[in-house]
């Protein structure tokens, strides 16, 4: 099996390298029949992928420890479904994985546009991008090596009766999933990167490029995001320490190449729509997918020190090369193209929605650099004062708490601002109930005893932004209505199904008003740590947790000793809850597995730390509030986004010289039309 | 789900039938735990060298870094120290890798300064090209002859018979 799969390692190096070629020649030689090879090459690339990752799968499945990935990350009790898993649990396998996502997106996209006009200059970028991985997974981390034991007459092959295991706190369903989820966003980006590419090599930069890979865009956009939310939701239920997002540099890598696609998913709106942004655009997008290689560069190089990095390793150097070829190109490429990407149309005033975008655009990257410069900061202080430093939490929420809260005013600015310019009269109108709404919660709440400024400030966004998305709905109905009669919830579907792209956007961002609200709970986060005996309890707030017992047993893969704890509150009983402490027999690394009581208004999280020597239960009790709407935040924001993807009835127009009027008029800009 | 809930009815009434008709249980030894501690544990990283959490963040079992770091803070804020003298003590056995932020001076002041700043020089940039896009192209809601548009502008751009030509194209679009 193993034979397959390095057989077909060594089939997508050479297809992906003949792809480039073929379409390098099918450009310079105008030949369809070239091109058409360049792209079919680049499809099986993707079959052979598949072949190579079902046979190192095949090999975790059935246990053969001959090979040093196997052996590494299993062991013969693991369940299957970790086996599979275990398959991106250390760096070779995954960077097999992401090479097989990146080509199977490729592949995808060459096939579903084959009769673009960019196609070969698509297909040749793709095909350096894809050379480059299967170059690094077959020479540098192959994950199909064998064990050997050195002996005098040489290497022979060595098979040890068990593998090492997998590191426990990856044993959880999350995991089975957040990887391949976040990894699907990091790819993805490669299909709109390899079109921007393409548009600026053939000067065809009007928006049609755009608008064609615009769900090949949301997709990787929401993949990515998706990904971060279900780490934290990981982080949160896995890791014990009650917090679902702790700033590690991992989790920085994948957070920044969200916030510039956030940023690109908002300003392409103004090229579509006026033509205008061309350069910010494609510099944008090829930035938002070089972070994504960044950020894997910073995920398995070790240069900076993070909880989830793999091992360093010696190919960290020729990743950093490539990344720096694959700016530099980018950015001569752009840089050439400058003429050719002059904007076509004006604007007409400072307090237009173009400008908001901008001001939008400013503070995502802003955001964006300062987690980038603190992330590297450590290296670059470790270079210049030779001594390592951390940069952790409390940097980066101060930095970007109120970066944070602009974005969220944005997001509620945005939507009352007319495309092309907003008058004094439109903005008092616009702005009167979300604004009166805003000031009135940030008025109330200090009266009701909140004292955290960013909190109030927060909830008073959330607030204001609420309303004016409540309101852009209903205005939306209302004129259906005025002109086609029914029912309110007919003409708001009607009007949700006719522009899902504007209404799906609206969504979202309630879903990052709800993530908001879920993010200033922990301004409110408390906790207790308590050594407990049987029968004692300590107290947080309105509850009392009260030790009932200490039991303990074991699986085939893990000793546990648990904590079985009585919640209550006001004196009434909640529930028993038994967390507990598991040491995996295999890895011999000692886990806590949390139990939690979830509700609307708070979470409280029990930890069982452990037993101390006078045999008393270590006890840690955090009460977070709000927590959960973290999670529905993410929820609503993945309905909003696959709304958002699904076709309009009425279509988007690239390059509109003029700004929607309906929209124009529906944000009380321009009079109402004059019945048919 | 209904089956954990049966399950979970006999110990739960036995439970607070116990706890009703018993005394109230007794307390913990609970640690300790005031805002000036959950300051301390939260400006300091775990130094074990496996991770970089930060100590009250740290949830490695009998931790070697955390656990004596949580102990002493607690001892010295008993004891009378203030956060920041506790604070100190521990930079000055560890060094700067023992705070979970740079401190703001001399070159790590750039850590702290570097993102206001790209935020200042991007609001000057887009304020510049705001500008610039507005300069170079005259604004067709100006009225020939130099006139002033509507107070809002809205009365000029509408009186533009491709802008009204688009709205009713696209009123009769929404029906």
């Amino acid at each position: 099996m193993h034979h397959l799969g390095n057989f077909s390692l060594m089939a997508v190096v050479v297809l992906c390298a003949y792809a480039a070629v073929a379409a390098l020649a099918g450009i310079r030689r105008n030949s369809p029949a070239l091109s058409v090879s360049a792209r079919r090459a680049l499809v099986a690339a993707a079959g052979f992928s598949a072949l190579s990752v079902a046979s190192l799968l095949a090999l975790f499945l059935a246990d053969d420890f001959r090979f040093r990935y196997v052996a590494s990350y299993s062991a013969a009790e693991l369940p299957f479904y970790y086996k599979i898993s275990a398959l991106w649990a250390g760096n070779d396998g995954s960077l097999l994985f992401w090479t097989f996502l990146m080509l199977a997106f490729s592949a995808a996209a060459v096939v579903a546009r084959r009769r673009d006009r960019l196609m070969p200059q698509v297909v040749f970028t793709l095909a350096g991008v894809s050379l480059f991985f299967a170059y690094m997974n077959y020479w540098v981390c192959n994950p199909f090596g064998q064990l050997a034991e050195i002996t005098a007459a040489g290497p022979v092959p060595f098979l040890p009766p068990n593998g090492n295991g997998l590191n426990p706190l990856l044993q959880h369903p999350i995991m089975a999933i957040h990887p391949p989820i976040l990894y699907i966003g990091y790819v993805g980006f490669v299909v709109p990167f390899a079109f921007c590419i393409a548009a600026l090599w053939t000067r065809r930069l009007d928006a049609a490029w755009i608008a064609n890979t615009r769900r090949w865009t949301l997709i990787a956009w929401f993949f990515l995001g998706s990904g971060i939310l279900l780490g934290g939701r990981w982080a949160y239920v896995e890791l014990g320490w009650g917090g679902y997002w702790g700033w590690d540099p991992v989790e920085n890598a994948a957070l920044m190449p969200w916030l510039t696609g956030t940023a690109f998913l908002h300003s392409v709106m103004i090229q579509e729509r006026k033509g205008m942004l061309k350069v910010w655009n494609a510099g944008l997008l090829m930035a938002t997918y070089l972070l994504c290689v960044f950020g894997t560069f910073l995920t398995r190089s070790g240069i900076v020190s993070s909880v989830h990095a793999f091992a360093s390793s010696e190919f960290a150097w020729r990743f950093l090369f490539f990344i720096v070829v694959a700016a530099a190109l980018s950015a001569a490429l752009l840089i050439s193209r400058l003429k050719d990407l002059r904007t076509e149309n004006e604007l007409q005033a400072v307090v237009s929605r173009e400008s908001g975008f901008l001001f939008n655009n400013l503070l995502l990257l802003a955001a964006c650099f300062s987690v980038l410069w603190g992330t590297l900061f450590p290296v670059l202080s470790e270079a210049v004062q030779g001594e390592q430093i951390t940069v952790g939490a409390p940097f980066f929420n101060r930095v970007n708490v109120p970066l944070g809260l602009g974005l969220l005013l944005m997001t509620g600015v945005g939507p009352l601002l007319a495309w092309r310019r907003s008058s004094a009269d439109s903005l008092r109108r616009n702005f009167a109930v979300p604004g009166a709404a805003g000031l009135a919660a940030g008025a109330a709440l200090p009266l009701l005893g909140m004292r955290h400024p960013y909190a109030i400030v927060c909830f008073a966004l959330a607030a204001f932004v609420t309303v004016t998305i409540t309101l852009e709905f209903h205005r939306g109905v209302r004129a259906r209505r005025a002109h086609r009669g029914g029912g309110y919830a007919a003409a708001l579907a009607d009007l949700v199904l006719r522009n899902t792209r504007r209404y799906g956007g609206y969504i979202v961002h309630f879903g990052i008003v709800l993530l908001f609200v879920g993010f200033a709970g922990n301004a409110f986060n408390t906790e207790v740590i308590a050594d407990l005996n049987r029968g004692e309890s300590t107290r947080i707030g309105p509850y009392e947790v009260t030790l009932e017992d200490l039991p303990g047993g074991a699986t085939p893969v893990y000793d546990w000793l648990g904590a079985r704890l009585l919640l209550t509150k006001h004196e009434e009983p909640i529930g028993l809850f038994q967390p507990r402490r598991q040491l995996d027999r295999a890895t011999g690394q000692a886990t806590s597995e949390v139990r939690r009581h979830a509700t609307f208004t708070e979470d409280l999280y029990l930890v069982f730390s452990g037993v101390t020597e006078d045999r008393r239960a270590t006890i840690h009790v955090y009460r977070n509030p709000l927590v959960r709407w973290v999670w529905i935040g993410g929820l609503v924001m993945f309905l909003g986004t696959i709304l958002t993807l699904l076709p309009g009835r009425r279509p988007v127009r690239a390059a509109a010289p003029a700004a929607t009027a309906v929209e124009d008029r529906l944000a009380g800009q321009l009079p109402p039309a004059r019945p048919a | 789900m209904r089956r954990r809930t049966s399950r979970l009815a006999v110990p739960l009434a036995a439970a607070a039938l116990l706890s009703a008709g018993a005394e109230r249980p007794a307390r913990a030894q609970e640690r300790y735990n005031t805002e000036e501690y959950r300051r301390v544990t939260g400006a300091l990283t775990c130094q074990c060298g496996g991770c970089t959490a930060i100590v009250s963040e740290c949830a490695m079992d009998r931790c070697p870094s955390s656990n004596p770091i949580r102990e002493e803070t607690a001892e010295r804020l008993r004891a009378g120290e203030t956060p920041e003298a506790v604070i100190a003590r521990f930079r000055d056995r560890y060094g700067l890798a023992v705070l979970a932020a740079p401190p703001a001076a001399g070159f790590h002041l750039t850590a702290w300064v570097l993102p206001g700043v790209f935020l200042v020089f991007g609001g000057a940039a887009a304020a510049f090209v705001i500008r610039r896009w507005r300069r170079e192209t005259p604004n067709p809601a100006v009225a020939p002859g130099g006139a002033a548009p509507g107070a809002d502008g809205a009365a000029g751009a509408a009186a533009r018979p491709e802008v009204i030509a688009r709205i009713e194209r696209e009123v009769s679009e929404l029906r």
